[in-house]
């Protein structure tokens, strides 16, 4: 693999960030601790494997460490936007506008799941404010 | 799978991949989704299976965290708090009071490469050989998933419970596909095929513990047997009803006339799921779905088998018969079947003559 510009203050950044030491790092991807320094240094290219081991390992994208960007990143500054359907079920059991912000965040979290028999939780309607109260008591906030 | 490319469903997720509306859906997203691979691998060549999910794991900001057992879920709790601040509760819900297999999270602040999705995996007990599947399945969902609906108001989401969705089955289709991986897995299999001649569940198990063995004997098979250039079916069977008593029993005149029913709809061994190859397609091996085990197969001396075996004998389609009560045209067949715990798999292809 060609040369790649930054990826070795990318990962030194991630790591930091993950709190592990080249050691800890490296024993975790299976590399060799010198291995490792040379390649945050940018004393030395990266083949695949190596690289893949390392995002694996520090949870990194890969779409970052290789180009240091990330698409779609703007989507984070949204600000919150109660649905209707989740106002009324707010409404109708009394929640506090934080609970109402937390239950609204568990929900989009999930982007899917999927269980045994393949049913799975998609994009294919509205959700009703029982919908909601429903998740609110799977939450168990009021514990 | 030809009724799958003509769903309204593939046929809209098509259409907002930019692939058009016409023609077959299913075997157009199915290119789009290798395509994306391919170019993938291409940039980043990979020679095993470990290496290939990294790559696409981390390719779709995707970390996944496999729970072996239960105690996971306060640990990957405790690791992946940033996404939600009900994490626990909502894995405990999905995973210790819910039978959830995969439960793909999308993290709503992520700092600078950080990836953006975690997919928890139910890998516990006997869920494990179920679970590198169910990676596959997590993964193959964002491979398809369009751009323009990657906003969080539309990743928010809801609750299809309906079996057979078709947009699952399409995921299922190309996740068993990248599981096993055709570059990777077709030079293995076809060097263990050679061995011995022919498919058998022997190559196909030692093909699965050299390239990918976190995968279960049954994804290996229908992987091999799609891959395989003989004709060949792999089918599942267990005690089961038919399509048609099932409807009776769902019935409301059953409560009118309860006893004569239920002594009628007595569970037989059929095929609840069989999956030919294009070569079996095209030959004249034509077992379906819902059709009962003859009593002589070897399938059915597997199922009556206390213990796991695995047996193969020389047969003839015409053992077989419709659900009418017809019987199959003459073909003879060599089919191997094998017991694992409680399921009970079949390898059938054409026998000598």
């Amino acid at each position: 693999m060609p040369a790649i510009p930054g990826l070795g203050k990318r990962i030194a950044e991630i790591r930091d960030r993950r709190g592990l030491t080249q050691k800890e790092l490296a024993e975790q991807a299976d590399l060799s601790v010198s291995f490792l320094s040379e390649v945050e240094n940018e004393h030395r290219d990266i083949g695949t494997e190596a690289l893949l081991r390392i995002a694996h390992a520090i949870g990194a994208s890969l779409d970052y460490l290789v180009k240091g960007t990330e698409p779609d990143s703007e989507e984070s500054a949204k600000p919150l936007l109660i649905p209707p359907s989740l106002h009324e079920a707010a409404q109708q059991r009394g929640w506090s506008y934080s609970v109402t912000a937390t239950v609204l965040a568990a929900q989009q979290s999930v982007v899917a799941r999927r269980t045994p028999t393949g049913r799975a939780e998609r994009p294919a309607r509205e959700w009703t404010p029982a919908d909601w109260i429903k998740l609110h008591a799977s939450l168990r906030l009021d514990e | 799978m030809s009724n799958l490319s003509k769903n309204p469903e593939v046929i809209r997720l098509a259409h907002l991949l930019g692939l058009g509306r016409r023609g077959n859906c299913l075997e157009r997203i199915r290119k789009y989704a290798h395509q994306k691979v391919q170019e993938l691998v291409s940039r980043f060549p990979i020679d095993t299976f470990d290496s290939f999910l990294r790559l696409i794991s981390s390719a779709l900001g995707v970390q996944i965290e496999f729970i072996t057992q239960d105690e996971d879920i306060d640990r990957l709790a405790f690791k992946h708090a940033a996404i939600s601040p009900t994490i626990r509760q909502q894995l405990v819900a999905e995973f210790l009071r819910v039978d959830t297999e995969g439960y793909l999270l999308q993290h709503p602040h992520p700092m600078p490469g950080d990836r953006r999705f975690v997919a928890f995996v139910d890998a516990r007990g006997p869920r494990s050989r179920r679970a590198y599947f169910t990676a596959w399945h997590e993964l193959t969902h964002l491979l398809v998933h369009p751009p323009q609906l990657a906003l969080p108001g539309f990743r928010r989401t809801v609750v299809s419970r309906i079996q057979g969705d078709p947009i699952e089955s399409l995921v299922n289709v190309i996740a068993g596909e990248l599981a096993f991986y055709e570059p990777l897995f077709r030079p293995i299999l076809d060097e263990e095929t050679d061995r011995i001649g022919r498919l058998t569940f022997g190559v196909i198990d030692r093909a699965r513990v050299r390239a990918t063995p976190e995968a279960s004997l049954f994804a290996a098979a229908i992987a091999s047997v799609r891959l395989s250039r003989m004709a060949a079916c792999v089918v599942r069977v267990e005690s089961a009803l038919r399509k048609g008593e099932v409807r009776e029993l769902l019935s409301p005149q059953l409560s009118l006339d309860n006893e004569s029913m239920t002594r009628q709809l007595e569970p037989r061994l059929r095929v609840v799921e069989v999956i030919p190859n294009e070569a079996a397609k095209a030959s004249s091996l034509t077992i379906f779905r819902n059709m009962r085990v003859p009593p002589r197969s070897v399938l059915h001396h597997a199922y009556e088998a206390a213990t796991d075996v695995e047996l193969e004998a020389p047969e003839d389609q015409s053992w077989w018969e419709t659900t009418q009560g017809g019987q199959l045209p003459t073909c003879h067949l060599l089919v191997q079947a094998i017991r694992r715990g409680k399921y009970v798999y079949g390898l059938i292809l054409p026998g000598p003559n």
